[in-house]
């Protein structure tokens, strides 16, 4: 079953009468237990097809629907704080809280029921995606980009979501820790039944995902294994 | 982890800009608050000049009205008048009196000044009233000294019949040894020219002559200490004040009734001396109402409420009505202080604004991350406000204490050189002497202290200025693109 489904979705910059697209007509789907990349290069939209689909920013036109529901209906904040989790590139952590803390904030926003020893869980989830007990305890300016990567990853993960989107998450990590952070997506979408869409313009990546779209000159495509 | 708490951790976390903003807050603060203590001290030494200048209204011909016009327009104050004025709420106790002018051929006049040579035949007033408490004895400015003898106010019947008793002050009993039950003989004396000499009461220049026969029935001094005071202005006022005082010892009291006989008595003789001009000043009887009202404040109430009773070319004034001259230094302090508060504000609001959003603009990325996660702006807005809150009612509470000593150190010594260049200004006179306030009273009523009333007023101006000032600032949260932080 579909998690998340785009109806005939356009993206386009007005320039006086003209309009240029950025994405033309997507019509896809996304199911759970599955891990995806979108590759493209640059350009191509793959940032604005997560933007949209994030709920960061919306459709000029078509609809985005989250189980079937269209993301409008439940409200694109609603939508951010209690349906999907997002790794940025840059990691983006709140750079004076410690790791464990920067879990805990985004435990204390979503509405999702969470276990009561919210400290207790974040903890955990730290040293599941590999970051010890110490390392939870510093703040996050103090660890590696491989670490800080982690820390982005739990705190995606801990406010109990389904769909987990990531934007070129190993570009600033070096290729060992890239191949530990693809490990654990697909830990996360075939051992916790997670759907994770990955935009990236790295085809290693792309090889192991279980199902890669294209995206060129505004329009999405599936590559067939 | 809620935006409190996350809030507390930006504070305790980044010392840096919170101190920076501690100290930015607890300068304006300190500017603030030394304002708010100076003008909650000038408002309360206002109530207390006022309170010492009393609730008194009385009741005079304006005399700007007059020169406009003719005299013999003029109509008497009526005690119908006085008395529909007396049954307003605001009166505490009131009494109207006509006054008469009298001289004695066996009695001394009392002399503030000792030394001075006074050949003038001497000069008593009549104080007329229709009430047994004469109202020196009610205001309690004067008490019955026993050591003349045992003394009693009138009785209704003395009053109204115009019974030939007085009570007189003690300084004046003392002059001429009278004690009390003695009597005393006045003299209404009615002459074509001025009276330079004590022979001239016998002379051939007296038109008319009556005697007047009081028994004495009280004698009274003044409750209040007179003492001179040191300095040159002082030396001024204290003359200005003797002389006065001369004229409050050297009258009797008596009844309306006896002063208004002596005047019949006089209007008629001078009637057939006067030209015609003169002769209509001596149309109307003048009476001097003084009200005593409930409280200072209601003196100004009191003055619009009676208006309407008023006939022409009359008007009301009281006691605080000479504030303004007496207190001009506190009222320049206190346009001093309330400049000085809103400036403040006004510098505060921007000051504060630019320095916020300079922050959030520092914190876009931060911001970014909670909306990007889905909190939403209102809670992102309270977690700044929170912030700035903690901190400037941090840095308000130490504002508050210092201010309020800053503001004690350095305003006392600027009332006290206005007070003197006011008076080097009026060359040597305090304005409003006549009420009995020297620089050292008016300095003693400024006193700034940290009540109640100030704190209030401080947290509150503080609060609000600073949540306000922050508030234009978060108007920069609602404009947020997370896409545009995140991407």
């Amino acid at each position: 079953m579909s998690i998340i489904e785009t109806t005939d979705l356009n993206y386009f910059y007005q320039d006086g009468e003209n309009r240029r697209y950025i994405l033309r007509d997507i019509n896809c789907t996304f199911e759970k237990g599955k891990f995806y990349t979108i590759l493209g290069q640059s350009g191509s939209g793959k940032t604005t097809f997560l933007s949209l689909i994030s709920a960061l920013d919306s459709p000029k036109s078509g609809v985005i629907s989250y189980e079937g529901k269209d993301l409008k209906e439940i409200g694109y904040e609603k939508y951010r704080r209690n349906n999907i989790g997002i790794i940025f590139q840059s990691y983006n952590l709140v750079p004076y809280m410690t790791a464990v803390e920067n879990v805990l904030v985004a435990m204390s926003i979503t509405n999702n029921a969470l276990p009561e020893n919210e400290k207790e869980v974040a903890y955990n989830l730290l040293d599941y995606i590999g970051l010890t007990r110490t390392k939870a305890n510093r703040m996050v300016n103090k660890l590696s980009g491989g670490e800080q990567q982690r820390v982005a990853i739990a705190r995606a993960l801990a406010t109990n979501v389904e769909l987990i989107l990531a934007d070129e998450p190993t570009g600033n990590l070096d290729e060992d820790m890239e191949n530990e952070i693809i490990d654990i997506f697909k830990k996360l979408a075939h051992e916790h039944n997670k759907c994770v869409i990955v935009v990236t313009h790295s085809n290693e990546i792309a090889q192991q995902s279980d199902e890669t779209l294209y995206l060129e000159k505004g329009k999405i495509r599936r590559i067939e294994r | 982890m809620n935006f409190m708490k996350r809030a507390l951790l930006s504070i305790t976390r980044k010392k840096g800009k919170s101190l920076i903003l501690f100290l930015l807050i607890f300068i304006l603060g300190n500017v603030i608050a030394g304002a708010i203590s100076v003008q909650q001290a000038t408002l309360k030494s206002e109530q207390k000049i006022k309170k010492s200048m009393g609730a008194v209204a009385s009741i005079t011909i304006d005399k700007e009205k007059m020169e406009e016009d003719a005299t013999s327009k003029i109509k008497s104050l009526t005690p119908e008048i006085m008395r529909k004025i007396g049954e307003n709420p605001r009166v505490k106790y009131y009494d109207f009196s006509e006054g008469s002018q009298v001289t004695s051929r066996q009695l001394e006049q009392y002399h503030a000044t000792e030394g001075e040579s006074w050949d003038r035949p001497p000069n008593f007033s009549l104080n007329g009233g229709e009430q047994p408490i004469f109202l020196d004895l009610f205001e309690k400015k004067v008490e019955f000294d026993t050591s003349y003898g045992q003394g009693r106010t009138f009785t209704e019947a003395e009053l109204k019949n115009g019974a030939h008793v007085t009570i007189m002050r003690s300084e004046l009993a003392e002059v001429n040894n009278i004690r009390v039950g003695d009597m005393v003989k006045l003299a209404n004396i009615i002459s074509e020219n001025e009276m330079r000499t004590h022979e001239m009461l016998d002379d051939m220049n007296v038109y008319a002559s009556r005697d007047l026969d009081l028994e004495v029935i009280g004698i009274v001094k003044s409750t209040k200490a007179t003492g001179p005071k040191s300095g040159e202005t002082k030396k001024i006022n204290e003359y200005m004040k003797n002389m006065d005082e001369q004229q409050k010892i050297n009258m009797f009291y008596v009844s309306n009734a006896i002063t208004e006989r002596e005047n019949d008595f006089s209007r008629e003789k001078l009637a057939e001396i006067l030209d015609e001009e003169n002769l209509n000043w001596l149309g109307y009887k003048q009476y001097t109402p003084t009200y005593i009202l409930n409280e200072p404040e209601d003196v100004d109430a009191f003055k619009i409420e009676v208006a309407v009773y008023l006939p022409e070319f009359y008007s009301i004034h009281g006691t605080t009505d000479s504030f303004d001259s007496i207190a001009g230094a506190i009222l320049t302090m206190r346009a001093l202080s309330t400049s000085t508060l809103y400036i403040a504000i006004g510098a505060t609001l921007l000051i504060m604004s630019l320095i916020i959003i300079l922050f959030l603009r520092d914190r876009k990325h931060e911001l970014g991350i909670y909306l990007s996660l889905g909190e939403s702006k209102p809670k992102v807005m309270s977690q700044i406000l929170s912030e700035v809150l903690l901190i400037a009612i941090l840095s308000m509470s130490c504002a508050l204490i210092s201010g309020n000593s800053i503001a004690q150190s350095v305003s006392k010594g600027m009332l006290e050189n206005q007070l003197s260049a006011e008076t080097e200004k009026n060359d040597g006179y305090r304005p409003g002497y006549e009420t009995n306030m020297s620089d050292e009273d008016i300095s003693a009523s400024y006193e700034i202290k940290m009540d109640g009333s100030y704190i209030v007023l401080f947290y509150g101006i503080g609060i609000v200025t600073i949540g306000l000032s922050t508030a234009s600032s978060l108007v920069y949260i609602l404009r947020l693109n997370p896409k545009k932080i995140m991407l």
